[in-house]
C-alpha cells in the first residue's frame, strides 16, 4: 500500500473512532513509519522539533492572561464598559469580538494567542448574553484568524523568507482581505443576533459610560502598554505577552484583590494543562509534516495539478483547495515550508505572480486554523467555550464560507487586491 | 539503486544548493546511478539540529549547512564563529582543502564526537556582513549602544559586545519584524541571507564588515558511509570535495552579484575601517582558544 | 492505583505550574535586562524554551487523566454502548504512542548527552527527558482510564464518572 494512503487513511479512521486527535496523528505516523521500516525514534525527535519554536511561547501567556482577567474581575470591568458603549447596538458583544481581534491582529502575528486571550473573556460573556455557545466559539476562532492576515504576520515573514517574496508587499496585500473578512463577519454577527432575538441591552448614557470607563481604565491601559511597547521596540510580541500577564496578575491579586494569592499555584497548574492540549497536538502534527516531506509527496501533487489544468485561475483554485485540505492537518508554517517549492514551480510554469499566489496560499492555510480536525484556533475556542467539536464545526461553517468568498475574490480580481502592494512595493512585481 | 537523502535548510539560489547539485551529478554519473542522491532543500526535513539527529537515527543520510549549527555536537566548530579568523579568501580556501591540517583536525573531531557523523568536506557559504537601520556603519564606534540581534551563542554575543553593541538573541525569522519595530537595530548575516530574506526592506544600511566567511560542511551518516565499498567511498569523498570547492566559488560569485543589486534596491553600502574591527576582535581569539583548549588549532589556522 | 495517581497528578500539576512560573519570570527578566538594565542576556530563551517543553509534556499527561485531549465525536451521545466502546478503543489507541514516548524517548535522551544547547552548553538530554518522563506518567494514568472504561462498558446503566465530568 502507498504510504500516503496508510498515513492519511489510518489518521482519518482513528479520528472517526474517537481516538484523541493528537494521539491519532501520532499513531497514524507510527503505523506509516513501521510500514516504511524506519526507526521510531524519529517520532519523538520530530515531536520535540515542532514545539521547539520561540513564537509558540506567546500562547501560554495569553491563555494565562485570559484566566487572570476572568477570575480577577478584569473582564467584568472591561465588559461593563464595552456594554455601556456599544451594548445598545444589536449584537454588540459579537462586534466587540471581531473589532478586538482586528486590533489584536495588528499587534501580533499569532492567531492562536488571539483566540486564547479574547476567547477567555468574550466567550463566557457572549454565552451569558444569550448567544448560542457554539456561535460564540466559532466567531471567536474565525475572527482571530485575522491575526495571520492583517500585518504583522509570522506566516508572511516565513513565506517571504523562504520563498524570496517581498515581506512588505505581502503585509500590504494582507490589509484589504483582512478588513474585508472583518467587516463581513460583523455583518454576519448582526444577522445572527437578529435571528436569535438578542436584545440590545439598555440605553446609552454618557454618565454610565463615564462611570464604567473609570472602573475599566487600569485594564484598558493593558493593550496600550502592549501596543506602545511593541511599536517603540521595547519588546517582541512574545515578551509583550509576558508583560501583559504581569500587569494582569498585579491587577487581579493586588489592586482588585479578586483572587487570593494562595490560589496562584492552582491557577498556574490549570493553565499548564490548558495550553498543553494545543501544543501537544502541534508536537504530533510535526511528525506527520516531516513524513509528508520525507515521502516526497509534494512533487506528485504538482504534477497532478498541472495535468488537470494549465490555466492561471484553475491552478490557483486547485492550490487553494489543496491548501484548505492540507491546512486541516498541518500547521500553516509547516505547510508553507513543505509546499513552497511546488507552489513556486507552478507559478513559473503558468506565469502567476508570486505575491498573488502567496496571498492565496496564506489565506487558505490560515483558514485551516478553524477547520476540524486540527484547526488550532477552533480547538482552543471549543476548550474555552466547553462546546463539542461537531457543534462548533456546524457553527463555524458559514464563517468559513465568508473567508472562502474573500479568497475567491482575491483569485479572480488581482488588480483590486494587488493595488496596494503594487503601489507601495513596485519592485516586488 | 541506493538513494542518499541529503537535506539543507536553504533554497536556491544558494551556494549550498549548488554544492548539493554538483555532488549529486558527480556521484550519480560515477556510479552509473547505482547510488542516487535526493536533495531536500528549504528545511523540509527540519533545521540543522533536527536533521543531524535524524541522521543519527538513520532516516536521513547527508546534510549541508553552516558549521555553527553542528557545534552543539562538535564544540570545536565554534572557533569559526570568531570574527576575522581568516585573513582573506585564499586562507579560507587553504583551510577547507581536503589535505589541509584544519580539515584533518575536524575530520577527526567529528568522528571523535561519537555522534555518528562523517565529515566529507568543508565548503563556503558566502561572506557575512553587518546591516542596520540606524545609519551607515564605518567603524566600531558606530555600534556603540546599538541593539543588535545575535544567535544564542555566547561567543557571538561577546564578539559584538566588544564593539559596544547591546546584543539580543532572536530567531532568524524574527529579524524582519524585530528591525521594523526597533526591538533590534542591527544584525549580521550572509550577503545572500540579507538579500533573499529581503531584510534590506527594514535595514537599508549594509556595511561591508566581511567579518566572517561562512564555514560550511558536507557530512554524512558514519554508518551509511562505512557500509559502502572502498571504491564507492572514494567516489563519494571525491564528489564531496569537488562539491565543496564549487560551493566556495559559487558563494563568492553570488556575493558579488547580490551586492551589485543593492544600490538599485535603495541600500546604502558602506566600506568600513576593517583594521579597527580586526583589532578589537583579535584579543577575543586568544581568550576563546585558551578557554576551550583550542590554542593549537588557532595557531594552525594562523599558520595557513 | 487511584490513590497513587491522585498524588502523581497533583505532583505533576505543581511541577508544571512551577515551570510555567519560571518561564514567565525568565521572559520578563529578558525584557527588563535589555530595555531597562541595558545588559545583554542570551540564556533566557533557552531556559524559557526548556520550561515550556517540560510543561507541555507534563501538562499533556495530566490532561490524559482528566480526559481533556481533543476528541471528534462522530456518533451521537445516546448510542451509549457505541460511545463507551469507542471510548475504550480511544484509550487503548493511546498506548502505542505512549510506548514510543517512553522507549524511543529514552533513546533520544541517550542521544541528547552528545548534543549541547547553544547558549548554556547543557546537554539536551535534560530537555528530551520530558518525553519519557511524561510517557511514564501517561502510562500510569492510561491504566486507570482503561480500567474505568471497561467498568463503564460492563455497567449498562449508570453513567461512568468520566462521562459525568465531560462537558
Ligand atoms: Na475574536
Ligand atoms: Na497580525
Amino acid at each position: 500500500m502507498n504510504p500516503l494512503i496508510t498515513l492519511i487513511g489510518s489518521f482519518l479512521l482513528l479520528i472517526a473512532l474517537s481516538v484523541p486527535i493528537a494521539f491519532a496523528i501520532g499513531l497514524a505516523s507510527i503505523v506509516t513509519i513501521l510500514q516504511l521500516g524506519l526507526p521510531l525514534t524519529s517520532v519523538v525527535n520530530q515531536m520535540f522539533a515542532s514545539i521547539n519554536s520561540f513564537p509558540l511561547l506567546a500562547v501560554p501567556f495569553f491563555l494565562l492572561l485570559g484566566r487572570l482577567m476572568n477570575d480577577g474581575g478584569i473582564t467584568d470591568r472591561l465588559l461593563r464598559f464595552a456594554d455601556s458603549t456599544v451594548g445598545h447596538i444589536r449584537g454588540g458583544l459579537g462586534h466587540i469580538n471581531v473589532m478586538v481581534s482586528m486590533m489584536f491582529a495588528s499587534l501580533s502575528g499569532s492567531a492562536a494567542a488571539d483566540t486564547a486571550s479574547v476567547g477567555a473573556v468574550l466567550i463566557p460573556a457572549m454565552k451569558k448574553s444569550g448567544y448560542p455557545a457554539p456561535f460564540a466559539v466559532a466567531l471567536t476562532a474565525a475572527s482571530s484568524v485575522l491575526g495571520g492576515i492583517i500585518p504583522p504576520s509570522i506566516l508572511m515573514v516565513i513565506y517571504g523568507a523562504f520563498g524570496n517574496v517581498s515581506v512588505g508587499a505581502l503585509f500590504m496585500g494582507g490589509v484589504l482581505p483582512g478588513i474585508l473578512v472583518g467587516v463581513m463577519q460583523m455583518g454576519y454577527v448582526y444577522h445572527v443576533a437578529k435571528r436569535h432575538g438578542i436584545k440590545a441591552t439598555g440605553t446609552f448614557s454618557f454618565g454610565q459610560m463615564g462611570r464604567t470607563a473609570l472602573i475599566a481604565t487600569p485594564p484598558m491601559l493593558l493593550p496600550i502598554i502592549i501596543l506602545g511597547g511593541i511599536t517603540l521596540g521595547v519588546f517582541t510580541a512574545t515578551e509583550a505577552a509576558s508583560v501583559a500577564v504581569l500587569i494582569g496578575a498585579v491587577l487581579a491579586f493586588i489592586v482588585y484583590r479578586a483572587i487570593p494569592l494562595t490560589k496562584l499555584p492552582s491557577i498556574l497548574g490549570d493553565s499548564v494543562v490548558a495550553f498543553s492540549l494545543p501544543m501537544f497536538a502541534v508536537a504530533s502534527a510535526g511528525i506527520m509534516g516531516w513524513l509528508i516531506s520525507y515521502l516526497g509527496i509534494a512533487q506528485e501533487v504538482a504534477n497532478f495539478i498541472l495535468s488537470v489544468t494549465q490555466s492561471r485561475i484553475g491552478i490557483m483554485l486547485l492550490v487553494m483547495s489543496f491548501m484548505l485540505v492540507i491546512g486541516t492537518v498541518l500547521s500553516p508554517v509547516t505547510a508553507v515550508i513543505i509546499f513552497l517549492p511546488i507552489i513556486q514551480g507552478l507559478c513559473l510554469a503558468a506565469d502567476i505572480n508570486q505575491v498573488h499566489m502567496a496571498l492565496v496560499v496564506i489565506l487558505s492555510l490560515t483558514l485551516g486554523l478553524i477547520t476540524p480536525p486540527y484547526g488550532i484556533c477552533l480547538l482552543i475556542a471549543t476548550q474555552i467555550g466547553e462546546v463539542s467539536m461537531p457543534r462548533a464545526f456546524l457553527a463555524v461553517l458559514p464563517l468559513i464560507g465568508l473567508i472562502l468568498l474573500v479568497i475567491i475574490a482575491l483569485i479572480l480580481l488581482p488588480s483590486v487586491f494587488l493595488f496596494l502592494p503594487q503601489m507601495m512595493f513596485p519592485k516586488a512585481f | 539503486a541506493e538513494t542518499l537523502r541529503l537535506g539543507t535548510v536553504v533554497t536556491a539560489p544558494h551556494p549550498w544548493i549548488d554544492a548539493a547539485e554538483a555532488f549529486k551529478a558527480e556521484v550519480e554519473e560515477a556510479t552509473d546511478n547505482r547510488i542516487t542522491v535526493q536533495i531536500f532543500p528549504g528545511g523540509q526535513l527540519g533545521n540543522d539540529q533536527t536533521m543531524v539527529d535524524e541522521i543519527r537515527i538513520g532516516t536521513t543520510d547527508m546534510i549541508i549547512g553552516g558549521v555553527m549549527n553542528v557545534s552543539p555536537y562538535v564544540p570545536q566548530f565554534e572557533i569559526f564563529s570568531l570574527n576575522y579568523l581568516f585573513e582573506d579568501m585564499d586562507e579560507f580556501r587553504a583551510a577547507t582543502a581536503p589535505d589541509s591540517p584544519v580539515f584533518e583536525y575536524f575530520d577527526n573531531a567529528v568522528t571523535d564526537a561519537g555522534v555518528g557523523l562523517k565529515l566529507l568536506s568543508l565548503t563556503g557559504g558566502g561572506t557575512r556582513n553587518l546591516s542596520s537601520n540606524q545609519g551607515p556603519v564605518t567603524e566600531p564606534s558606530d555600534l556603540e549602544g546599538v541593539k543588535m540581534r545575535v544567535t544564542g551563542s555566547r561567543l557571538d554575543a561577546d564578539m559584538w559586545q566588544a564593539y559596544g553593541a547591546l546584543t539580543t538573541s532572536l530567531p532568524w525569522t524574527e529579524i524582519y519584524t524585530g528591525m521594523q519595530t526597533g526591538v533590534v537595530g542591527a544584525f549580521e548575516s550572509t550577503i545572500s541571507g540579507y538579500f533573499s530574506s529581503r531584510l534590506y526592506e527594514v535595514a537599508p544600511y549594509h556595511a561591508k564588515t566581511e567579518h566572517q566567511i561562512m564555514m560550511s560542511h558536507i557530512s554524512m551518516s558514519e554508518n551509511r558511509f562505512n557500509r559502502f565499498s572502498g571504491e564507492d567511498q572514494a567516489i563519494i569523498l571525491a564528489a564531496a570535495q569537488h562539491a565543496g570547492e564549487h560551493g566556495t566559488e559559487k558563494g563568492e560569485e553570488y556575493d558579488a552579484e547580490f551586492i551589485q543589486q543593492f544600490e538599485e534596491l535603495g541600500v546604502t553600502v558602506s566600506e568600513v575601517d576593517k583594521q579597527a574591527f580586526i583589532d578589537r576582535a583579535l584579543p577575543l581569539h586568544d581568550a576563546f582558544a585558551e578557554e576551550h583548549g583550542l590554542t593549537e588549532l588557532l595557531q594552525t589556522i594562523r599558520d595557513l | 492505583m487511584r490513590l497513587i495517581n491522585d498524588v502523581l497528578e497533583r505532583l505533576l500539576a505543581v511541577i508544571a505550574g512551577s515551570l510555567f512560573a519560571i518561564f514567565i519570570l525568565t521572559v520578563l527578566y529578558q525584557v527588563v535586562a535589555r530595555s531597562f538594565l541595558k545588559i545583554s542576556v542570551s540564556w533566557t530563551d533557552e531556559i524559557a524554551m526548556a520550561c515550556f517543553i517540560w510543561a507541555v509534556f507534563l501538562g499533556a499527561a495530566v490532561a490524559l487523566r482528566r480526559r481533556r485531549h481533543y476528541v471528534v465525536d462522530v456518533f451521537p451521545a445516546h448510542f451509549r454502548l457505541t460511545q463507551r466502546s469507542l471510548r475504550l478503543f480511544g484509550s487503548l489507541a493511546c498506548l502505542p504512542v505512549i510506548y514510543v514516548l517512553i522507549v524511543n524517548g529514552n533513546v533520544l535522551v541517550d542521544m541528547g548527552w552528545n548534543r549541547r544547547s547553544v547558549a548554556l552548553g547543557t546537554p539536551m538530554a535534560y530537555v528530551f527527558a520530558a518525553m519519557p518522563v511524561a510517557g511514564i506518567a501517561m502510562l500510569a494514568f492510561s491504566i486507570e482510564v482503561i480500567v474505568d472504561d471497561i467498568k463503564a462498558l460492563r455497567d449498562k446503566r449508570a453513567p461512568s464518572p468520566s462521562e459525568a465530568l465531560d462537558p
